[in-house]
């Protein structure tokens, strides 16, 4: 499944943390947005990161899941940064 | 995600989350970290501490090959190993009687393989063109279960093979590639190089699967205990063989998927991939991994590396004593 994420850090240092810690499973596609495809462990596993590094009563992350077939539907204007990695295998 | 590197002269660092593929100096392309599951490395690339760090501490099997997929080595974490059923592996390899059933199930299985796979493509060819191979492995496989010794298995074995492959030989559509025999290293012509580079990724997939259940790939019957031999990595590849590699060659020729101007000759009479048509030889083989076949144990359908964890399995459990008889994978 396909997800966007997204995040208000009020602390610089926490904030900094999590997004190099998104940086591993998705592509930032703005200044506090990821996008990422994930299967079920990995976003157990993301979910449970994310926990662990930002503050619950100061700090807010939304994970929104976007069905496959609305994914096509996203609109971008000005720079696209979004780029998919589902694909099971890559070749270089 | 599992990564193939084929691309020579590649570095691979790590960058905050992402793992970066460079070619001197310029990024080719970069993956976040948590997407990667195993990375297969063929021929000259680099690792950086950073991105080995990485692979170790987060046990990321990676997979050292030539170029041109021949295996080398692998870059070991922590290996599952079961010491119970390793404890009993070695005990096994001096049980004589052991030895024999098991090498006796493994080359009935293969031989049994061979045949159903040529009975079945005999039917699409004109009459009689295989029935000689079809009839001689019909007769090792009966001569098989009546042999005493594993040197006599091992003997018939080679016999059924060269049946199997002059059988084998006849299944080309076109004429464009000639294949007289089996010669595995070095290949010399495009048939025999197909057949190596698939059966090398198709160790590389059985490896993985033995280390998943903890068995040591040293300690086969079969194949001789050698030093430095995976004798038992060798056994079980033995019944994949026909069904896995073979026949995906024999299809993507026919289906015109390969041409000869795919391939290469680099040395004197060596012939390899080009380096567009190895890419696109893994992908369709990693295509074939990822596809279903029923288990012939239990009669359901499995992703194919399930398969070959659950025949280490099976192999495992008769190894403990949990189960009596070894039954090679066959296509039901």
């Amino acid at each position: 499944m396909f997800f966007v994420i997204s995040y208000d850090v009020v602390d610089d240092k926490r904030r900094k943390h999590l997004s190099d810690y998104l940086e591993s499973y998705g592509v930032r596609v703005q200044y506090s947005v990821f996008e990422t495809e994930l299967n079920q462990s990995q976003l157990n596993q993301l979910i449970k990161g994310i926990k662990k590094r930002i503050k619950a009563d100061e700090d807010t992350v939304r994970v929104y899941p976007i069905a496959k077939d609305l994914r096509e539907m996203i609109i971008t204007i000005g720079t696209n940064k979004g780029q998919f990695y589902d694909k099971d295998v890559l070749i270089v | 995600m599992i990564l193939y590197i084929t691309e020579q002269g590649v570095v691979l660092s790590k960058e905050l989350g992402k793992l970066i593929i460079s070619k001197q100096g310029d990024t080719i392309n970069e993956i976040p970290l948590k997407k990667i599951e195993k990375v297969n490395l063929m021929g000259n690339i680099s690792l950086t501490p950073q991105i080995l760090n990485y692979f170790l501490e987060n046990k990321i099997e990676v997979v050292f090959m030539t170029q041109y997929g021949k295996y080398r080595g692998k870059l070991y974490t922590n290996e599952y190993r079961n010491v119970i059923l390793r404890l009993k592996q070695y005990e096994r390899s001096n049980d004589q009687s052991f030895k024999f059933k098991m090498a006796q199930s493994i080359v009935i299985g293969k031989l049994r393989n061979y045949y159903d796979f040529l009975s079945n493509k005999s039917k699409n060819l004109p009459r009689g063109t295989i029935s000689e191979e079809i009839a001689a492995l019909r007769k090792i496989i009966e001569k098989t279960r009546g042999s005493t010794n594993i040197e006599q298995i091992m003997g018939l074995e080679g016999i059924g093979s060269k049946y199997y492959f002059q059988g084998f030989a006849k299944l080309f559509k076109s004429d464009e590639f000639k294949f007289e025999k089996r010669i595995a290293h070095p290949p010399k012509d495009p048939v025999n190089a197909m057949l190596s580079l698939g059966y090398s990724l198709l160790y590389n997939e059985i490896e993985a699967a033995m280390n998943a259940v903890g068995l040591d790939p040293y300690l086969g019957n079969l194949h001789t205990v050698d030093i430095s031999k995976k004798s038992l990595l060798y056994d079980l590849t033995e019944e994949f063989r026909c069904i896995i590699v073979d026949n995906f060659v024999i299809n993507a020729i026919n289906r015109n998927e390969f041409t000869v101007n795919d391939f290469e000759e680099k040395e004197e009479g060596i012939i390899h991939f080009t380096k567009d048509a190895i890419k696109r030889f893994i992908d369709k083989f990693e295509e074939r991994l990822n596809s279903k076949m029923k288990y012939h144990l239990d009669d359901e359908e499995n992703y194919i590396r399930t398969i070959f964890e659950k025949q280490s399995r099976h192999y495992a459990r008769v190894v403990l004593g949990e189960e009596e008889q070894y039954t090679p994978f066959y296509r039901k």
